[in-house]
Parts: C-alpha cells; sequence; structure tokens
C-alpha cells in the first residue's frame, strides 16, 4: 500500500479520536457546577483542568489539520486528492465549530457556578433560624470533614509505615535466603575439600615431629657451647686477679713515696710514673695469654 | 405671715401682664379682683381646672372609642354591600348572555352601561378601602414615631427595651404599609397620587425615626467599649496579642439589647430596599451593593479612630493596607459568629456578615484613598519637575492595592460555610479596594497612561540586550527529534517555536497590563484598561518587530546564512505571540469581557468584532505581518534563482551543440541549475533549523508553487532547438528540483503540479500528441482533463503540440 495513504488513514483515526475526546471534554465544561447539588461529591475534574484537556485536544487537532494538509497533494491519485482536501475543509469547519462551542460551554459553565452559589447563598445566609441550623451544621459536617480528614491522614501514614515495615522484612528474608544458599555452597566446597585437608594433616604430622628433633639437637649444641664457654670464661678470671695484685702492690708503693712530705713536686712526678706504669703492665699480660692460647 | 416671709418681690413671681394673651387675662380678671382673691381662691381653681382636665381626656378617650366603633360598623356595611354588589354584577354579566333581538340590544346595551358604572363604583370602592386602610396605618406609624417622651421609670436597659419596642412597632407596620403599596403600584397605577401622599407621610417619619435608631444604636456602641484599641501594650515573645473584640464580650441584657437595635436597623434596611426596588420597578436600573447598615456603623467608629493613622503613614501605603487588614482580620470571626444568627433572624437573604464587614472596611479604606491619596498623586503626576517621583509612588500604592485585594479575596473565601471555590467572587464588587478606579474614570485613564509608557520604555531596554534575539537552537534541535509525526505541529512553548529570548519578555510585560486590568472589579472598566494598556503595547510590539524585519539586508545578491537566521527571530517571535494571544482569547475572562465588549458595541453599531475573539484586530495583523515576511523571503529566493539560471537559459543553444558533438549518452544536470539548487537547498536547510515548523511549511510550499510558475513559464518561452536533447535536459532537471525538496515531504512532485504535467507531455508518444491535439481543436478546455491536464492553458499545450 502507498505511504502516503497509509499516513492520512493514520491521521483520519487519530482525529476521530481526538475530536471525540474534545467533545467529551467541551460537554463535560457546559455541565459543570450542574451535577454538584445532585451529588455532593467533588466533581471529576476541575474547570481549569477540564479547559486544558480541551485545549490541548484542540492543538492537537490543529496539528493534525497541517498533517493532512501537507500529506492531502501527495496522494497518487487526482479522486484521493480532491476527496482529501474536501475532508480537509470538512476538518476546518468542524474545528471552528469546536472552538466557538467551548468558549459557550465556558460561559455556560461560569453561568451555572454563579447559579449554583446564589442559591447556596440564598440557602446559608440570611434564611431565618433553618439558615442558622444548616449551617451550623454544614460548619459541624466541615469540622467532622476535617478531622476525618487528619484521621485518613494518620491512618495513611501508619499504612505507609507499615507497608515499609513489611518491604523491610522482606528484604530481611531476602537476606536470609541468600545467606542460606553461600553457607550450603560453603558447606558443599567444605566437603569437597577434606581429602585435601587429610592430606595435608600427614604432612603437617610430619613437619612437627621433624620439628621435634630439630629442637633436641639444638638443645644439645647450645649446651656444649655452654660449657666450653664457661671453661675458657674460668681460665681468664686467673689471669686478672693476678693483674689485681700487681697494680695494689705499685699503689702501696707510691703511697709509701707520698709519706716523705716532698711538697708540690711529688704530684707531677706521681703522675707520670702512673702514666709509665700501666702501659708496661699492658704488653705483658697480652703476651701470656698469646702464649696460653 | 406669708408676705413678710417671701424673700423676692412679687414682681419676679409673677409673669409680665403684657406677655399674657387676652384669653388668659381675660380669665385671670374675671377670678381675681386683688391679692386677697389670689390668696383665697387659688387653690380651688387648680382643682377646679385638674377636674376639668380629666373630663376632658375621658371625652377624648370616649370619642376615640366611637371613632373606631363607627370604623369597624362601616368596614362590616362595606364587606356586605360589597357582596351585593359582586352578585348583582355576576347576575348582571349573565344576561348579556342572553340571545338578543331589536328590543334586547337596547336593554342590552343599557345593562352594559349599568354593569360599567357598577364596575367604576366597584373600583371606587376598593379605593376608598385602600386608602382608610392605609389612613390607619399610617395613623399608627405616626403614633409611634411621634409619642412624647415619658418619663424615665427604671434602669438605662428597661428605656432602651420599651424605645425599642416602640421602633419594632413602627418599623412592623412601615412594612405593612409598604405591602399594600407595592400592590398598589403593580395593580393600580393610576393611583400614584395617593402613593404619593403616604410616601410623603412615611418618609416624614422615616426623617425622624431613624436618625433616632441610629443615635441609640451608636450610643449603645460606645456604651460597650467600641471601638476597641487598635492595639495592646502587651507584647509577649515578639507576638503582639490579639485585640479583645467587644462583642464577643456581651452577656444578658445587654446582648439582647444589641440585638434588637441590630435587627431595628435591619429592617430599617430592608425596608429602604424595598422601597427604592418598588420606585425602581419602572426603571431597568442596576443598583448599587449597599452594605449592611448596622456593619457600617460598627466600621464608622474604628475609621474615626484609624484616620489619625492613615494621615500620618500618607507616605507609606503599606502600613495603611497592613493595619487595615489586621483590623479586618481580628474581628472578622467575631462579627461573623455574632452578626450572622441576627442576620438569619431579620430575613436578610444572601447577606453575609463577614462579607458585610470586609466590604466596609475596604470602602472605607477606598474612601480614604479617593479623598487624601489619590489627589496628591495626580497633582505630582501633572508637574513635570514631580513627575518620575509621582510615577513610582503611584506604582507602589497600586501594587499594595492589588495585593490587598487579592488578600481580602482569599480571607473572604476561606469562609467555610460555602463550598463552593470562589463563590463570593461573583459578589465581591464591594470587596475590592480597586473598585476606586471605576468610579473614577479619569484616574482609570491616567493609570493606564502609566502603565503604558513604563511598559514601552522597558521593552526598549529589553530590545537593546545583546541576546534579546537570539535563537537557542541547540535545545530546539533536541527538542525536535522528540516529537511524533502526529504532533508534529502541536506547539506550545517558546523553544517549540524558536523564538527569540524578547518574545517572552514581550509576553510578560503584556500580561502584566492584563493583570492589572483583571484585577478592577468591574468588567467594562476591565475592558478599558486593557484596551487602553495591553492592546497599545502590542500594536507598538508589532512596530519594533517591523522594525528588526527591515534591519535585516534581504536582497538576493550577497544572501548569506546569517541574514536568514536574523529574519528567522521576527518570524518565529510573531508566530509565537499569535499563539499565545489565541490562547488567551479562549480564557474565560476574555470570552467574559469579549461578550460583553461585543453587546455594548452592537447597542452603537451592527458590526460584529472581527474574527470573533477579543485580540481579533492584533491577530489579523499577525498574521498580516507574518505573510508578508514569509512572501518577502520567497521573493529573495526566486529573484535569487532566476539570476543563477538566467545563464543556463540563454546559453542553451550552445551546450546542446556541444551534446550532439560529444554525443555523450550520460546527462547530467546542468551547472548554472545545479549552482541554484544547491543554494535553494543550503537556504532551506538553514531555514528549517531556525524557523518555526508551521511556517517553515508555509514558505517551502508557497515557494514550491512560485518555482513551480517560473519554471513552466522558462520553459515555453524558450526556443525550440533540438527536441530530444532538451527533453531529456529538462527531465533531468526537472528531478534535480524535485528532490531539493525531498527531506520535507514523501512526494514531492505533489507540489510542482506545471512541471509534472509538462514531463506527463513531454512523455506522449506521437499518436497520442495527435489525439490530444484533434480533442483540442474541437472542444476547447474540458478535453484537457481526460488527458489528466488541469493546471496548463489550452493555449500553452496548442502550442507545445505544435512545436513538437
Amino acid at each position: 500500500m502507498d505511504e502516503v495513504v497509509v499516513e492520512v488513514e493514520k491521521t483520519k483515526r487519530e482525529w476521530e479520536e481526538a475530536y471525540e475526546k474534545t467533545i467529551g471534554h467541551i460537554i463535560s465544561i457546559q455541565q459543570y457546577g450542574k451535577s454538584r447539588r445532585g451529588d455532593g461529591g467533588e466533581e471529576k475534574f476541575s474547570l481549569q483542568r477540564l479547559n486544558g484537556l480541551a485545549q490541548d485536544g484542540l492543538s492537537l487537532l490543529n496539528s493534525l489539520q497541517f498533517n493532512l494538509d501537507l500529506l492531502a497533494p501527495q496522494l497518487p491519485s487526482d479522486d484521493q486528492v480532491q476527496s482529501t482536501q474536501s475532508l480537509l475543509e470538512t476538518w476546518k469547519n468542524q474545528y471552528h465549530s469546536l472552538r466557538v462551542n467551548l468558549r459557550s460551554a465556558n460561559l455556560q459553565a461560569k453561568d451555572n457556578m454563579r447559579k449554583a452559589a446564589q442559591e447556596e447563598r440564598e440557602l446559608l445566609l440570611g434564611g431565618g433560624t433553618e439558615s442558622t441550623v444548616l449551617r451550623r451544621k454544614r460548619q459541624a459536617n466541615a469540622g467532622v470533614t476535617s478531622d476525618a480528614e487528619s484521621i485518613t491522614e494518620s491512618l495513611r501514614r501508619s499504612r505507609q509505615l507499615m507497608v515499609q515495615e513489611v518491604e523491610r522484612s522482606t528484604n530481611t528474608l531476602v537476606a536470609f535466603d541468600e545467606s542460606t544458599g553461600v553457607l550450603k555452597k560453603a558447606e558443599s566446597e567444605y566437603k569437597g575439600h577434606r581429602s585435601l585437608l587429610s592430606r595435608t594433616r600427614n604432612l603437617l604430622s610430619t613437619m612437627q615431629r621433624q620439628d621435634v628433633i630439630d629442637r633436641i639437637i639444638l638443645i644439645v649444641g647450645f649446651s656444649l657451647f655452654v660449657f666450653a664457654v664457661v671453661y675458657v670464661v674460668s681460665k681468664r678470671i686467673g689471669i686478672l686477679k693476678l693483674q689485681r695484685m700487681a697494680t695494689a702492690a705499685i699503689k702501696a708503693q707510691l703511697a709509701g713515696k707520698a709519706a716523705n712530705g716532698v711538697g708540690d713536686d711529688v704530684m707531677p712526678l706521681g703522675q707520670q710514673f702512673d702514666g709509665n706504669t700501666v702501659p708496661t703492665v699492658n704488653i705483658p699480660l697480652q703476651q701470656r695469654m698469646h702464649d696460653e692460647l | 405671715m406669708l408676705p413678710m416671709e417671701h424673700p423676692l418681690p412679687l414682681s419676679f413671681v409673677l409673669p409680665n401682664p403684657a406677655t399674657l394673651p387676652g384669653l388668659a387675662l381675660g380669665f385671670i380678671d374675671g377670678n381675681f379682683v386683688d391679692l386677697q382673691d389670689l390668696l383665697l381662691r387659688a387653690s380651688t381653681l387648680t382643682s377646679n381646672l385638674n377636674h376639668d382636665c380629666s373630663d376632658l381626656n375621658d371625652r377624648l378617650l370616649h370619642l376615640r372609642t366611637d371613632l373606631t366603633k363607627h370604623a369597624v360598623s362601616w368596614i362590616s356595611t362595606s364587606l356586605s354591600a360589597k357582596v351585593s354588589l359582586e352578585d348583582l354584577r355576576l347576575n348582571l354579566e349573565s344576561l348579556l348572555c342572553l340571545p338578543t333581538d331589536s328590543v334586547g340590544k337596547q336593554t342590552n346595551w343599557e345593562l352594559q352601561q349599568v354593569v360599567e358604572e357598577l364596575c367604576r363604583i366597584q373600583n371606587r370602592r376598593k379605593y376608598f378601602v385602600t386608602a382608610l386602610k392605609l389612613e390607619s396605618l399610617v395613623g399608627d406609624l405616626e403614633d409611634s414615631v411621634f409619642h412624647p417622651i415619658s418619663k424615665r421609670k427604671g434602669s438605662t436597659l428597661q428605656d432602651l427595651a420599651l424605645k425599642q419596642e416602640r421602633f419594632s412597632h413602627a418599623i412592623k407596620t412601615m412594612n405593612e404599609i409598604e405591602e399594600i403599596l407595592g400592590d398598589v403600584t403593580r395593580h393600580h397605577s393610576r393611583w400614584r397620587r395617593l402613593v404619593d401622599s403616604v410616601d410623603s407621610r412615611v418618609d416624614k417619619s422615616l426623617s425622624v425615626l431613624r436618625p433616632q435608631i441610629i443615635a441609640d444604636h451608636r450610643a449603645f456602641l460606645s456604651s460597650l467599649g467600641w471601638p476597641p484599641k487598635l492595639a495592646t501594650s502587651k507584647v509577649e515573645h515578639g507576638e503582639v496579642d490579639s485585640i479583645p473584640n467587644p462583642l464577643l464580650l456581651m452577656q444578658g441584657d445587654k446582648k439582647e439589647s444589641y440585638s434588637q437595635s441590630f435587627l431595628l436597623l435591619c429592617g430599617l434596611q430592608q425596608h429602604n430596599t424595598q422601597k427604592e426596588k418598588r420606585k425602581k420597578l419602572n426603571m431597568t436600573k442596576e443598583t448599587d451593593n449597599d452594605g449592611l447598615w448596622a456593619t457600617d456603623e460598627l466600621v464608622k467608629p474604628v475609621a474615626s479612630r484609624m484616620e489619625y493613622h492613615f494621615l500620618k503613614w500618607a507616605e507609606q501605603p503599606e502600613f495603611i493596607f497592613e493595619l487595615v487588614y489586621k483590623v479586618t482580620r481580628d474581628f472578622a470571626d467575631g462579627v461573623d459568629d455574632f452578626l450572622q444568627p441576627l442576620i438569619d433572624r431579620a430575613m436578610l437573604v444572601s447577606c453575609s456578615a463577614k462579607e458585610a464587614w470586609v466590604s466596609a472596611m475596604v470602602q472605607m479604606l477606598s474612601g480614604f484613598l479617593e479623598k487624601k491619596v489619590f489627589p496628591g498623586l495626580i497633582d505630582m503626576y501633572k508637574e513635570k519637575h514631580m513627575k518620575s517621583e509621582g510615577i513610582s509612588s503611584w506604582f507602589h500604592l497600586v501594587d499594595q492595592m492589588v495585593t490587598f485585594d487579592k488578600r481580602m479575596q482569599s480571607f473572604v473565601n476561606t469562609d467555610t460555610c460555602l463550598s463552593y471555590e470562589g463563590s463570593s467572587t461573583a459578589f465581591s464588587q464591594g470587596i475590592s479596594v480597586m473598585g476606586l478606579f471605576c468610579k473614577k474614570p479619569e484616574w482609570l485613564k491616567t493609570w493606564g497612561k502609566i502603565e503604558l509608557k513604563d511598559a514601552y520604555r522597558k521593552s526598549k531596554e529589553d530590545i537593546k540586550n545583546e541576546k534579546a534575539w537570539v535563537i537557542d537552537s541547540e535545545r530546539t534541535r533536541l527538542g525536535n527529534e522528540s516529537n511524533s509525526q502526529s504532533a508534529k505541529y502541536v506547539l506550545s512553548t517558546r523553544e517549540d517555536y524558536k523564538a527569540p529570548l524578547v518574545a517572552d519578555s514581550f509576553l510578560n510585560r503584556t500580561w502584566r497590563l492584563i493583570d492589572h486590568g483583571l484585577s478592577l472589579p468591574a468588567i467594562l472598566p476591565r475592558i478599558q484598561f486593557i484596551r487602553a494598556t495591553a492592546t497599545r503595547f502590542l500594536w507598538c510590539i508589532f512596530k519594533i518587530l517591523l522594525l528588526e524585519f527591515k534591519k535585516t539586508d534581504l536582497s538576493h545578491y550577497g544572501l548569506s546564512e546569517d541574514t536568514l537566521i536574523q529574519a528567522c527571530g521576527p518570524v518565529n517571535a510573531a508566530r509565537y505571540l499569535e499563539s499565545k494571544l489565541r490562547e488567551w482569547s479562549d480564557d474565560l475572562v476574555f470570552v467574559e469581557m469579549w461578550a460583553a465588549e461585543t453587546s455594548v458595541k452592537v447597542d452603537r453599531k451592527p458590526e460584529v468584532s472581527c474574527q470573533g475573539c477579543f485580540f481579533g484586530e492584533e491577530l489579523k495583523s499577525l498574521v498580516e505581518l507574518e505573510t508578508n515576511w514569509l512572501m518577502e523571503i520567497i521573493t529573495v529566493f526566486l529573484h535569487q534563482f532566476d539570476n543563477l539560471c538566467s545563464d543556463h537559459f540563454h546559453n542553451n543553444a550552445v551546450s546542446w551543440d556541444e551534446d550532439v558533438i560529444t554525443s555523450s549518452s550520460n546527462l547530467t544536470v546542468s551547472q548554472g541549475v545545479a549552482e541554484a539548487l544547491d543554494n535553494l537547498r543550503r537556504h532551506l536547510c538553514v531555514l528549517h533549523l531556525n524557523m518555526n515548523p508551521k511556517d517553515f511549511l508555509d514558505l517551502w510550499r508557497n515557494l514550491a508553487e512560485g518555482l513551480d510558475h517560473y519554471v513552466s513559464r522558462k520553459f515555453f518561452s524558450g526556443e525550440p532547438v533540438l527536441r530530444r536533447q532538451k527533453f531529456d535536459r529538462f527531465e533531468v532537471d526537472a528531478e534535480a528540483l524535485l528532490t531539493v525538496l525531498k527531506p520535507y515531504c514523501v512526494r514531492p512532485g505533489a507540489f510542482f503540479p506545471r512541471v509534472r504535467e509538462i514531463l506527463r507531455l513531454l512523455r506522449m508518444h506521437e499518436e497520442e500528441k495527435a489525439r490530444l491535439r484533434g480533442a483540442l481543436s474541437r472542444s476547447g478546455n474540458t478535453c484537457l482533463k481526460l488527458f489528466g491536464i488541469s493546471n496548463l492553458s489550452p493555449q500553452l499545450v496548442e502550442q507545445f503540440c505544435r512545436s513538437y
């Protein structure tokens, strides 16, 4: 089938749909304000909303007109072109009448609302004691309604909290299920690793035994080493005693010379002597020790 | 002994004999000869005179009783006479239905005269009965009103209660009188003299009664402590304590007394309303929305107390409005709770205490602004060196007024009793301080001038902005991709129309002017203001757009992309303005204003407003502007195409000779045509990106039509050099021409009908041409459609057939 023909048919279907919807909205606007006293409830849509929907419908119809105006000359045959252009003229007339009807519908709605408001005022204001009673009742109903609305709001809030709690519990359950799965997988993996662990245990036992043997060898070696060290140290302590005895003897001699009372000249001489004594003592000790070793 | 003890001389005690009237003097001379007689006989004379007075009073009461008895007997006799006359009339009317003869005709005529006479007598009797009834009622009324003031018997409240009882009786009597007068006015319009005489006597009584009731009401309010202080001295934690309402503090006898006083005022007002309604029965005149008299009495003391603050804050209107709003809000609940039941008892239908209170406060404020504030602003505005200051003060004050009206409107609408949203709006002419401009047309005109000049000056500043005429094309390009095919032309925002930034600025300023006009409570001043400001501003905008378009150098020499982009700005702005004005015109407020304006104009002249909407003339002008601009762009394109293609057509023979020489079988598009088409395609791409879809569609379709005319004319005006070569060349060029519009439609040939038909003619065989030529020679026009040709004229077709 021809591409243009398909597009034209699609445009026609969209026009019929939009036209019906817009007519419905215009009728709703025209009836606005009449049905409230009978129903006693809220209108389905507000007047601004209905007007917005009607305007959107008119915009879409206008756009579809433009589309058809563009597509009509492109149809394959002249008969189709002429019939589509006559349809376009029909659409333009329908569009214009819709706009006029929308205006009159709005004026009608305004008049309906004004009459309803006037009736309500005559009923509730200045109508004797009946007006007072009705107004008190209306105000009481308004109070009850506001209380009911607040209760409903609190109930809705409670419901929302409970819904959140249920969701949280559901999430917890899901998490638990996932954990159970993970644990089962872990168990199966652990069972698969049993043979490996057994072999590892044998190896560990062998290593432990080897460790004990190594420990014994180390202890014995350390003991022998300690004994050797003690022997050497005992030998060296005897040499040191001899060194101390010589030093004590030299000091005694120096003390005897000082008893003579030489004066200041003795002190420098003493220091010089002490300086000379130390190198003399050191050289023989080193030589002896070397001989011993 | 007595003369010796008297301290004053006799000349001070006794009156001067010259001032006494003659009868009194004669009486005294007849009774007293000298001073001895005065002393001896004075007491006796006093007792005799008192006795005579009591006798006279008794006689007067007796006469009154006799009069009542005689009236009742006369009425009863009159009723029986009425019944007899009614029966007689019925019998005589039945006699008229008898068949007539010569003697009967004479008798019938006489009987008819008798019947007419009896009817006249009956009407006269009705007149007398009505007059007598009215006389008795008016007598009762005058007795109630002109009753002498009695001595004080008890406390003040008891006196007030007795007085209110008398007043209530008087009002009841007046209502009965009003009912009878209403009947008389409706059914017996010729009894005007009776009505006038009764009215004059009732008005005399009212002139005495109304001030008394109002004075008592005011005195009672003063005793209650009304008006209260406007602000308390106690400030706790930054919050000002609410003002105690004396109305809510009343209890017991005081409350009942105030209720009675309130009901008296309501009764007076209701009677006055009915009387005015009766008097205006013949004249169809719109009645003013009077406030509630009792509420006005509450407002007047508050107004006198607030006047001091108003005068102090005359230069700072925000304080004035805030004070009025605060006082109104503080007392409104008390007024509503306490007075609405009283209004219900008074049977004042559709009267709301809260609205009456708010209306009275607003009217008080409006009165103050009218007397004290606006005359100063007008004088300031008229002086040249103070003009700018006056304008700024005016704007500030008007902004405060508009804000105040909106606050009051929302405050009144918060009443939970009335469930209809904005049900008070229909009755809110009194609850609007902007009603000031409805009463003062010259101030409305001045305000319109100020607003228009301010908007124009700000628009000039907007135009000077560098980004005013910039079209943000990136967002537009993204937006285009998201549109579906069927909703391709549903354009609602400025980006959809690719309008420059200045278009939004124009619309915002226009709507600000309209919004100020819509704040007026009455519809005719509303229309007047919007016509004086927004409509004129729109014409200024049109002038600005026209100047902006003329700035672009649209000429076929040196046409560049920047020039085209610059030209798209005004075109898109105009289309955007057009869509917005149509949207506004469909709004309910504008539909009402247009209906009111049309009804006013129909009374003056029978013309119907053009295009059937409020902004009809402006829309017509905008469409004309757009059409002219598009045609100008198309003309430039066609001129450029002509310049580039004329060389090609001039050198036709040379190029075709070359073709013959080379004998090439593969033809390409001619160089000149290719250059022209490429140029055209490039320009169309630029416009496609920068122009709104609707105008672009109009442009390229009209351009196609122009090219179709041009190419067909050039084809037929050329020389028939070589048939086959020209045919092939033309076919290739025509196909190339159609490809220029390929991106914008499915089948471009549909928009080039003449070129398509030329191609069809070129593809015809010899025998078909022969048949066509024969058909043309036989019958001229009608046969062309059989061959599928409907756009070419027969002469051209014949010329074609002869040449090829």
